[in-house]
């Protein structure tokens, strides 16, 4: 310890010694060292960035997405010219996700009735027409939402929906200056087979009380709703309430 | 001269944070190696007493560069800052006064500048966490902005809070470069 504590002081002495020897000499040679190094990164980061534009810049959203220039070939996406859809029945109260415990007001409330269309113009209903339903509102920018399309679409792709249940899914909060966007584009490359309202005022997420995103409705084939939820959900739970719904 | 995009800044900033996260890790990994060899020891050394003198001056400059940054993307580009994005903006837009300041009077330290600049890479570190888990969340996206909304990656690395990160990191390296043969003259006196 001793010996070590030595070595390292007459180490130390060495070094300010060859310090002080060449300091004064070297401190007026490299005082503008490393300021210049730094301003050489600063000029090499801009003119890379600059120069060399095909380095693979920004990934939109949170997965491999492809860049905007992708959205369909006539510029602006469906997405922005979307009708809005037609909407008749009183609109649900919003739905207080944060206060768990309380009952949830619009149980028992008949959901509102909703004629639009998918982006190629496909008309899609949320109708009462006896069959139970599960309404998925997503919006094209929110990790959450697109952690959980892919995975329904592989439980609808292996039949894992009950039979006699409707999935129906709204594309809503479309904005072209977040990422992932358009939601056409996304759902198309996530292979989404579910059918889309679009939603390009927000009109039906309005009706149906969204809080946040991803946001669940289920309605009875009364019509009526019989519960929300918010979040990620599993296609375990998923499968439990949409078994409860009745046929 | 091409135009300047948006993609463009991201990119910029994505290349300073590769070279901040070198200079970090030569920095860092040559005062823990002083710990056992003499050899690391008197290349921190020599390292220590040419960057100590200038150390405040180079961690104003990166805190200008990440106010810009931040300021340009928020205010230019339009992506709108989260909550924690706030927290981090909190922490970051003071050195550049702090600093500045400090570089004018050559101060060789600031009183808790330090102990910001770590908070501040507390929460971007847990920002970038949720922006590659987001389950950590909620588990939900908010109307309006929900912090695991992620504008860009450039590099496919480099989000706002990575790169926020990365600049308090190096803000915080360079406060703490001291030149170990004063400290050890200090107590040998």
């Amino acid at each position: 310890m001793t010996t070590s504590g030595n070595d390292r002081r007459a180490r130390r002495q060495a070094r300010r010694e060859e310090a002080r020897r060449t300091g004064t000499a070297r401190a007026s040679r490299n005082r503008w060292l490393i300021p210049g190094l730094l301003a050489v990164v600063i000029l090499i980061a801009a003119a890379v960035a600059i120069f060399l534009p095909g380095l693979g810049g920004g990934g939109q959203g949170g997965s491999s997405s492809l860049p905007p220039t992708t959205a369909p070939a006539s510029g602006a996406s469906a997405a922005a010219t979307a009708a809005a859809p037609v909407i008749t029945g009183a609109a649900l109260p919003e739905f207080q996700y944060q206060l768990p415990d309380a009952p949830d007001t619009a149980a028992g409330m008949p959901a509102p009735e909703v004629r639009g269309s998918d982006f190629t113009g496909k008309q899609v209903a949320i109708a009462k027409d006896g069959r139970p339903k599960v309404i998925f509102f997503i919006a094209h920018w929110c990790p959450h939402c697109q952690r959980e399309v892919p995975l329904i679409q592989a439980w609808v792709s292996a039949g894992g929906v009950p039979s006699g249940v409707e999935l129906i899914s709204v594309a809503t909060s479309i904005d072209p200056s977040r990422p992932n966007y358009p939601p056409d584009a996304w759902l198309a490359r996530e292979g989404w087979t579910v059918p889309v309202i679009a939603d390009p005022t927000n009109s039906v997420a309005g009706a149906y009380g969204l809080p946040a995103f991803p946001y669940w409705v289920f309605v009875g084939p009364d019509g009526n709703v019989r519960a929300r939820a918010v979040g990620e959900l599993t296609t375990d739970n998923l499968k439990t309430v949409m078994d409860g719904l009745g046929g | 001269m091409p135009e300047i995009t948006v993609d463009t800044v991201e990119r910029f900033y994505g290349i300073l944070a590769m070279a901040a996260i070198g200079v970090v890790v030569i920095i860092g990994g040559l005062r823990f190696l002083a710990i056992g060899s003499d050899g690391a020891l008197d290349a921190y050394a020599a390292l220590a007493r040419h960057l100590e003198p200038r150390a405040m001056a180079i961690a104003w400059v990166v805190a200008a560069l990440a106010t810009g940054g931040s300021l340009y993307f928020s205010q230019v580009a339009g992506f709108t800052p989260c909550t924690l994005c706030w927290y981090q903006r909190i922490a970051m837009y003071p050195f550049v006064i702090l600093l500045g300041v400090a570089t004018l009077r050559r101060a060789r330290s600031v009183t808790g500048a330090a102990a910001l600049a770590a908070v501040g890479a507390a929460v971007s570190g847990y920002h970038v966490a949720l922006e590659w888990v987001p389950s950590l969340d909620t588990g939900a996206c908010s109307l309006d902005v929900p912090c695991t909304l992620v504008w860009f990656r450039a590099f496919g690395i480099f989000s706002l809070p990575t790169l926020a990160l990365v600049a308090f990191l190096l803000i915080l390296t360079l406060l703490l470069v001291h030149d170990p043969d004063e400290a050890e003259d200090r107590r040998y006196r």
